[in-house]
C-alpha cells in the first residue's frame, strides 16, 4: 500500500471511529437525527459541541457553535452574543429551532438551547 | 412565488395587488379586521386575508410563514416591522425578508440581526431621488442592499465628463463595479462592452466594496468640489 493510500484510510478509520462515537453518545437523547432534520422543519437535535466562535454577521458578531451527533453537523447563531456560559467544546447539548440552509450548512438562528450532563 | 405581506396600510396594499396580479401567491395580513372589510372587495379576489397581529408566531404560523419564500413587513410601526422580521426569519427561515424603515433613524436596526435582508426606507429614497434630479455631473446612491454591502449609484453625465464619447470597455470600471443599465432620451439601452456614453445619459452603476472613489472619478472627474451623498446611518 502507497503511503498516501495509508494515510488516507487511517484518517477515514479515525474519522469513522469519531462518528460511531457520537452515535452512541446521542442515540439515548430525545432527538432526531441532525441527518433527518430538514429546512424550515421545527426540529429537536442533540450533538456535541466541535466548535465555538465569534463571526460577524451582518457586521454584528454573532456566537457560532458547530454540534454533530455523527450524522452531521448542525450550526446554531446567536445573534448579539460573544459567549454563553456553559457552551464549551465537547459539550452536549439540545437545539431545538427552524434550520435554514445556508450554503450547505444546517444553520439555526437563537435556537432554543438545553446543556446537557455529561 | 409565495408572498405574505405584513400590513394592509395602503403600501401593503399596493404591493399585494401589484404581485397578485402578476401571478405570485399573496397571502395579507392585517390585525384591523375594520380596514380588512373595508378593503377586501377593491383588490384581487386571489390575495388571501388574514386578520391578526404579525408580532404573533402563531398568527404568522396560520398565515403561511413556514411555506412563504417572501416576507414583508410594512406597516407604519418600525418595532412591529423588526418583531415581524425577527420572527419570520427566526421561527420560519424565510428565505428573504424585505422590511419597511418608517422613521429613518431607526435604520441601522434594519440589519441581518433583527431578520431584515432588504431595507427599504422611503425617506432615504426620496432623498436619493431629489439628489439625482437637482444634480447632474454628480455621483448619487440611489439604493443600498446586501446590508450595505452594494449599492445602485446614478451619474447624469455632464458636459465634459471624462466618460462621454467612450466605450463602456474602456473606461476600465473596478472590478467591484458594473454599469447595468444606460437611460438615454428616455429610454433604457442595456449596456455592453462598446455601449457609448454621451453627456446627459443616466448612468446606473451598481457598487460594491470601496470603490465609488474610482467610478465617480470614471464618470465625473476628479475635482468634484461636492460632498459624495451618503445616507446618514448613526
Amino acid at each position: 500500500m502507497k503511503p498516501r493510500e495509508r494515510a488516507e484510510r487511517l484518517a477515514h478509520e479515525r474519522f469513522e471511529r469519531d462518528h460511531d462515537r457520537l452515535r452512541r453518545r446521542f442515540e439515548r437523547v430525545d432527538a432526531a437525527a441532525i441527518a433527518s432534520a430538514s429546512a424550515r422543519q421545527h426540529v429537536r437535535v442533540a450533538g456535541e459541541v466541535r466548535r465555538v466562535g465569534v463571526a460577524p454577521r451582518s457586521g454584528v458578531p454573532s456566537l457560532e457553535v458547530v454540534i454533530s451527533d455523527g450524522t452531521a453537523d448542525a450550526v446554531a447563531v446567536f445573534t448579539g452574543r460573544r459567549r454563553i456560559a456553559g457552551i464549551e467544546n465537547g459539550r452536549a447539548m439540545v437545539l431545538e429551532g427552524v434550520p435554514r440552509d445556508e450554503h450547505g450548512r444546517k444553520v439555526m438562528l437563537n435556537p432554543a438551547y438545553t446543556l446537557l450532563a455529561d | 412565488m409565495k408572498t405574505l405581506i405584513v400590513g394592509a396600510g395602503s403600501v401593503g396594499r399596493f404591493i399585494a395587488e401589484q404581485l397578485a396580479s402578476s401571478g405570485n401567491e399573496v397571502i395579507l395580513l392585517e390585525a384591523d379586521a375594520a380596514v380588512v372589510k373595508r378593503h377586501r372587495q377593491g383588490l384581487p379576489q386571489s390575495i388571501r386575508w388574514e386578520i391578526g397581529d404579525g408580532c404573533d408566531i402563531g398568527v404568522l404560523a396560520r398565515s403561511g410563514a413556514r411555506e412563504a419564500d417572501v416576507v414583508t413587513a410594512v406597516t407604519g410601526d418600525d418595532e412591529d416591522n423588526l418583531v415581524a422580521s425577527l420572527l419570520a426569519k427566526q421561527e420560519f427561515a424565510v428565505p428573504r425578508v424585505v422590511a419597511r424603515v418608517n422613521n429613518p433613524n431607526n435604520e441601522w436596526m434594519f440589519t441581518g440581526t433583527w431578520g431584515v435582508d432588504v431595507a427599504v426606507s422611503t425617506p432615504h429614497l426620496i432623498t436619493g431621488l431629489v439628489q439625482a434630479a437637482v444634480t447632474v455631473g454628480s455621483f448619487t446612491r440611489l439604493l443600498t442592499f446586501g446590508g450595505g454591502k452594494a449599492r445602485l449609484a446614478e451619474v447624469t453625465l455632464a458636459e465634459g465628463s471624462p466618460a462621454a464619447d467612450k466605450e463602456i470597455v474602456d473606461l476600465r470600471f473596478p472590478r467591484e463595479a458594473t454599469v447595468v443599465a444606460v437611460l438615454r432620451d428616455g429610454r433604457v439601452i442595456v449596456p455592453r462592452g462598446d455601449t457609448i456614453l454621451r453627456t446627459h445619459d443616466e448612468v446606473l452603476v451598481l457598487v460594491a466594496g470601496d470603490s465609488d472613489a474610482e467610478v465617480r472619478e470614471i464618470l465625473v472627474g476628479v475635482d468634484e468640489g461636492r460632498p459624495l451623498v451618503r445616507p446618514s446611518v448613526p
